[in-house]
């Protein structure tokens, strides 16, 4: 079996502030030292959102320049798979206005970038509202600017129909074969966090791709257990997760690392360094 | 096993019109005669949208006409009438909502209802088809009110998730009724391994169809009532009754499938047998 890819997805994204965990961390000096703990517990990418250094929300402004500083210190002191959210700067702009921060955040050093692939309902309050907007010709034209930027999609499938759309945009020649796709069990409005459903999933999904699991809440270190066996990849981390074990928080993303690295090990799976990583998914060395 | 309810979804919906074949019925009367073929035939509710007379193109304004249809088909047959809640998504957010609560009381015994928004990849409908939480829970209100069942529609896993919480928190009287939209493409495939999962998910109990396009319409209609489900056809999701042969009546593919029931020894429900089966209220 492959390498292991552990993806460390430490800022919280859209939906965890300091609000849900204290131990969320917002700075880019709190973000780059958890990367780097992540990095020696064993992650070799990390997925990120622009945060306000305060409060942990999503950053309100342009998130491009904070993403830039952030992967800009990151290069300094660590070497990690760097993976960049296309969310972020929706709330109060137009799609045109998203259309434009998500060409320009192609430019700023990462190897990958995730990508929705569709449009589903909310079933919690968001302040973009209760739609979760990714249309068919957004997605068609963010994965033309990451490919002419030279960074790889990570095609980010909610449910079943995601799967064909992938397959779909491979066909079209949309995006070059092969894909990696993140399987991100959501349960409510997407598909459930459980193992029928990632073994129908995985059907679905054509020979030689790469995948990873990310599942929410409790069901984020088990489903990751039901991936690595079956040969994928995982995220952990507070955008998904903020517990170690019931009710307890975890202080650092690196322990949620640490957890899935124990569980690999004890199954002799091997753990990707970056440089696997990048191997394995066919991205250019930054 | 339990007798088959056969859906007929006549009118082509909103993607199919004159342009796309022929034969898709659009005046009213056009829309009544073929409601009785299909009955005739076999069909024991009928699924209806507006319809501009002469192009087949979608009606901007549809709930006269849904209302003219629902009368003359009570006229000539005791088919269950099952209305859209799509058409006339142009409207405004509120327009479109008392559009929907007036159709409700049109006299129809059901009402389909989308459980979730989707991408459509398919022209001339590609965009977004938004059907949010909060207007899913105020349209099953106002069927609620007017003892109308809706039909849950699902066109992706999630939706089931979404129709078992929204069940949870007493948005749907008691028997629920799905149709799996199988329409591939940006929504579950339609396949028999994507029905059998599907159906895992399902709570028991709750009756459940079948509606597959294009050429997957009637092999998934054959495995949906051997596993024990019911079967949507109709313009609306298939117009070919076999390769590159248009149907010419909608009847032809409720026939196809009335043959398919006899020859697994499938009883074929009448309206009045799939009145109760579903629980609806006598018109």
């Amino acid at each position: 079996m492959d390498k292991l890819i552990v993806t460390a997805a430490v800022t919280g994204g859209e939906y965890v502030s300091k609000a849900t965990t204290p131990y969320v961390p917002s700075t880019t000096d709190e973000i780059v030292e958890e990367v780097v703990r992540c990095v020696e517990a064993g992650a070799s990418m990390v997925h990120l959102h622009a945060k306000d250094p305060v409060t942990g929300e999503p950053h309100s402004g342009d998130p491009n320049p904070i993403l830039k500083e952030y992967v800009d210190r990151i290069r300094e002191e660590v070497d990690v798979v760097i993976n960049l959210t296309t969310g972020g700067g929706r709330v109060g702009n137009p799609p045109e206005v998203w259309d434009e921060l998500v060409r320009a955040r192609c430019g700023l050093g990462q190897e990958m970038m995730s990508l929705n692939m569709g449009t589903m309902n909310r079933w919690a309050e968001h302040p973009t509202g209760k739609i979760f907007l990714n249309t068919v010709d957004m997605i068609e034209r963010w994965c033309g600017y990451m490919v002419e930027a030279g960074v790889k999609p990570e095609h980010e499938v909610y449910d079943t129909g995601m799967i064909n759309v992938c397959r779909q945009l491979a066909q079209k020649g949309v995006v070059p074969e092969p894909l990696h796709v993140q399987f991100v069990m959501v349960g409510r409005t997407g598909f459930l966090p459980t193992p029928k459903a990632l073994v129908y999933s995985l059907d679905q999904l054509p020979e030689g791709w790469t995948w990873s699991v990310c599942a929410l809440g409790r069901y984020e270190v088990p489903m990751a257990a039901v991936a690595m066996t079956l040969g994928g990849h995982v995220r952990v981390g507070f955008e998904d997760n903020v517990f170690l074990r019931y009710g307890e928080l975890a202080t650092s993303n690196a322990q949620l690392v640490e957890k899935v690295v124990n569980i690999a090990r004890e199954l002799d799976r091997p753990i990707a360094a970056p440089e696997d990583a990048r191997r394995m998914l066919g991205l250019r060395r930054p | 096993m339990g007798k088959l309810i056969i859906t007929a979804a006549v009118t082509g919906g909103e993607p199919v019109s004159r342009e796309m074949t022929p034969y898709v019925p659009c005046s009213p009367e056009e829309i009544v005669d073929e409601t009785v073929r299909c009955w005739e035939a076999g069909a024991s509710i009928v699924h209806l949208h507006a319809k501009e007379p002469g192009t087949g193109r979608p009606a901007p304004d549809p709930n006269p006409l849904l209302k003219r249809y629902i009368e003359m088909i009570r006229d000539r047959c005791d088919i269950i009438i099952n209305v859209t809640t799509g058409g006339g998504r142009r409207a405004a957010a509120e327009e479109l909502d008392e559009m929907i609560r007036e159709r409700c009381w049109l006299g129809q015994e059901m009402s389909s209802m989308n459980m979730g928004s989707i991408n459509s990849w398919v022209r001339p409908h590609r965009g977004t088809f938004m059907n949010q939480v909060p207007t899913i829970e105020r349209w099953a209100g106002y069927m609620r009110e007017a003892g109308v069942k809706p039909e849950l529609e699902i066109y992706d896993t999630g939706m089931i998730n979404a129709a078992k919480m929204l069940a949870e928190r007493g948005v749907f009287e008691e028997s629920v009724h799905i149709q799996f939209v199988m329409i591939g493409s940006t929504g579950i495939s339609p396949t028999p391994r994507a029905l059998l999962y599907c159906l895992e998910e399902k709570p028991e109990g709750w009756t459940w169809s079948v509606c597959a396009l294009g050429r997957h319409e009637l092999p998934m209609g054959a495995v949906a009532m051997t596993l024990g489900g019911h079967v949507r056809v109709g313009f609306e999701d298939n117009i070919y009754i076999r390769r590159g042969e248009l149907a010419k009546s909608n009847a032809e593919l409720v026939e196809r499938i009335v043959t398919i029931a006899e020859a697994l020894n499938i009883e074929v429900a009448t309206p009045d047998e799939a009145r109760e089966m579903l629980g609806l209220r006598r018109c």
